[in-house]
């Protein structure tokens, strides 16, 4: 029988949890400390300043699930509610398409599980291009082992499904790198379903795990609350002033929720950060809050193999190839990961090309649909400065990442790998998700190789998706280089803190999960000293 | 759970309380009034983009729609339905572009002279939809080569969202056992 500890927690009657979507009046509460945000930054900050003592107020735009009996493996259900903009975020113009979390745990109640630390390479360019000389692979060693402690990092032991094994084969007959994914789980059932929430609390997000254990330490959770603006006398920030949004969390119902405190920790993810900083007009002398958002561009190629694959069974993501990004120096060719996706109706239904006979065609071999993607490492070249997020009308954020030529021409070395890759495995059609590739794609390697070098690369052509947001606002030592200091520190106000991926000042090269965790397990210590004068020992 | 059997039976009761059918076989003008029943209200979808999306995804959906007209009508209208539930999903500005992609197609100058679909929707061929997809979706303009996409994007999740679509895609559906993993809960 599983255990749903978020029911048992609301159950106990000692937690403070409160959905202010069915507010009838405004609410303003003190705290020492307010946190935006309730993902992977917010949530290891809760659980650390919690340990240390101090009160603590969490707020989430998104609502609160019960961690196992909400989560009905529906894709239907799961969109509009654990995710940004229904799982439809856009870039401005359109051309990409941003799965992000938005509930309580954000996106790593939603996440694929897959857990790598920060590669020693990327670490290395901060230390030489931001100052961030504290965050070598040697001192944050320390911080991620804790991190992968916490959250159940493990060597996954199960054979990959067919899905990762496919890359896995196809790249070892091409003699390219490959290794086994780690993930955080404990006691997962290998259903293949972590995009939909984890019926059986199996994954580690911070629904299960950071944010039960602040709360039981006496924090405060508020869902259905907007952060519309960080508050500030002086040069202090006092706290943020909230909407509270209506069930759906589509709305804002016209209450008000505002927490004050000397603390203000923004943890809200890439582009809803810096969206929340510009609104709130903090100074900013340099015009960097928003810029060098990153978004790991991902390129994907559909195959069709002669066995079955059905890639809604099992870990989604057990395999991957870093051959591209070893191979390729951070300041050449643009380097980029090799994974595959989960395959379920709606996300494959949407993603293949086309209408009509044609695309059910290919829906009708959904069960031998294999999909490779490629996470493009952005940030690092100087054609590749990612996007700047900007406010809509309404204040809401809109990210403008414009692809460069350079990254264009890494999505097509990108294709041509994949497309190898998969006839290399076996398929009998290969089909790069561009809407100049027939359904059925190519045949050969051969005839893929001649073809790929002539597709005309632009947005609304070529799909192009992302599931890791990072930076637009950037750590640097220097407060004309970055918005925020290798701690989180915002550089021009007191008592405000960013711990989250948007310090991130290039992209990780990685799926960043872990990142986050490392960085801000550090950082929200380093936090919790400054305020109370004693150390926290993380984790407990 | 509805099996399929229930869900077409229901669908079919309920598109012909409707009127649906004539939704797409014309010839009626001007463009078919029906009212809705208030289990099944539509929350964004007016009635001229209801007939607009009725009559894109009957297009868009060829070889997933069953073939049997009142089965095809009762599967357009839950995919009807369907858009309509992800597009009220949308946050308020997203939503507010969408509409001004249905007005656009739903408005008689505009269906004719940008989207070229001469004929209402309810009469308009297939092939006379096939075509405004396509030349959407390779246009050289970024905005109707974006407004395929939401169409493409809106339908076919509307579509394979739900479960009644999954037969014939060998997509059994999520485990079974789970059922009986919640209920010990």
């Amino acid at each position: 029988m599983p255990r749903d500890i978020i029911a048992e927690g609301l159950a106990s009657g000692r937690w403070d949890v409160r959905d202010a979507a069915g507010f009838a009046e405004n609410l303003t509460l003190e705290a020492d400390v307010v946190i935006v945000g309730t993902g992977a930054g917010g949530g290891v900050t809760a659980e650390i300043l919690a340990m240390a003592g101090l009160k603590v107020v969490l707020l989430e735009e998104g609502g609160l699930r019960y961690a196992s009996r909400d989560f009905k493996l529906s894709e239907a259900e799961a969109y509009p509610t654990l995710y940004q903009e229904s799982a439809g975020r856009q870039t401005k113009d359109k051309g990409i398409t941003i799965l992000q979390g938005r509930t309580v745990g954000g996106s790593t109640t939603v996440n694929w599980t897959s857990s790598f630390r920060t590669p020693p390479a990327t670490l290395a360019h901060w230390q030489s291009q931001f100052g961030l000389t504290e965050l070598s692979t040697q001192k944050m060693q320390p911080w991620f082992e804790r991190a992968e402690q916490r959250f159940g990092v493990i060597d996954w032991q199960v054979a990959p499904n067919v899905n990762n094994q496919v890359l896995m084969n196809g790249a070892d007959r091409v003699g390219i790198h490959w290794a086994p994914i780690r993930r955080n789980v404990k006691g997962c059932l290998n259903l293949g379903y972590c995009g939909m929430g984890c019926p059986a609390n199996a994954k580690q997000s911070m629904l299960v795990t950071t944010i039960p254990s602040a709360l039981d330490k006496g924090a405060t959770l508020l869902a259905h609350v907007r952060a519309e603006r960080v508050l500030h006398e002086g040069d202090r920030a006092t706290g943020v002033e909230c909407v509270a949004m209506d069930w759906a969390g589509i709305y804002p119902t016209g209450r008000k929720v505002t927490v004050k405190a000397k603390t203000v920790v923004l943890s809200g993810g890439a582009i809803n950060t810096p969206a929340l900083m510009l609104r709130s007009k903090l100074p900013d002398p340099h015009g960097l809050i928003g810029k060098r958002t990153f978004l790991h561009p991902v390129n994907i190629s559909g195959a069709l193999m002669p066995f079955k694959v059905e890639g809604w069974n099992g870990a989604p993501q057990s395999i991957y190839s870093d051959h591209f990004i070893d191979q390729r120096p951070l300041e050449g060719d643009m380097g980029y990961k090799l994974e595959v996706p989960p395959l379920h109706p709606v996300l494959t239904g949407i993603t293949m090309s086309g209408f009509g006979e044609k695309h059910r065609a290919l829906m009708g071999h959904f069960d031998r649909l294999q999909v490779v993607l490629a996470l493009l490492r952005d940030g690092f070249h100087e054609q590749s400065q990612g996007g700047t997020v900007e406010l809509k009308s309404d204040g809401t954020p809109l990210l403008d990442y414009p692809i460069s030529d350079y990254v264009w021409r890494g999505m097509r070395d990108s294709y041509l790998t994949m497309a190898e890759i998969q006839f290399a495995a076996g398929a009998t059609r290969v089909m790069p998700i561009h809407e100049d590739v027939a359904a059925d794609g190519y045949a050969s390697w051969a005839e893929a190789k001649a073809a790929i070098k002539n597709l005309p690369l632009e947005i609304l052509r070529a799909k192009v998706v992302s599931a890791h947001v990072m930076g637009g606002a950037g750590m640097a030592a220097k407060a004309e280089d970055g918005v925020v200091d290798q701690y989180g520190r915002f550089h021009h106000l007191q008592g405000l803190y960013v711990m989250d991926g948007s310090v991130f000042p290039t992209s990780i090269g990685a799926n960043p999960q872990l990142s986050i965790y490392g960085l801000v397990a550090r950082n929200a210590s380093a936090l919790a000293t400054t305020l109370t004068r004693k150390d926290v020992v993380w984790p407990a | 759970m509805l099996t399929r059997r229930q869900f077409i039976q229901a669908g079919v009761a309920g598109a012909a309380l409707l009127g649906f059918s004539r939704l797409l076989y014309g010839p009626i003008r001007p463009d078919p009034v029906y009212t809705v029943p208030a289990a099944t209200q539509f929350k964004v979808l007016d009635e001229a983009s209801r007939t607009a999306m009725a009559a894109i995804a009957r297009v868009m959906l060829k070889g997933a729609l069953p073939t049997e007209p009142a089965q095809l009508q009762a599967a357009l209208l839950a995919a009807v339905q369907g858009c309509d539930t992800a597009i009220a999903g949308l946050p308020g500005t997203v939503q507010t572009e969408v509409k001004e992609l249905l007005t656009l197609l739903g408005n008689r100058l505009t269906r004719r002279w940008v989207v070229g679909i001469t004929d209402n929707w309810s009469e308009a061929s297939d092939e006379a939809i096939a075509h405004f997809l396509s030349r959407w979706r390779y246009s050289s303009l970024l905005l109707l080569r974006s407004g395929y996409q939401a169409l493409h994007q809106i339908v076919f999740a509307a579509w394979y969202g739900n479960p009644q679509s999954w037969v014939g895609i060998g997509y059994a559906g999520p485990p079974a056992f789970m059922k009986g993993y919640w209920d010990a809960a």
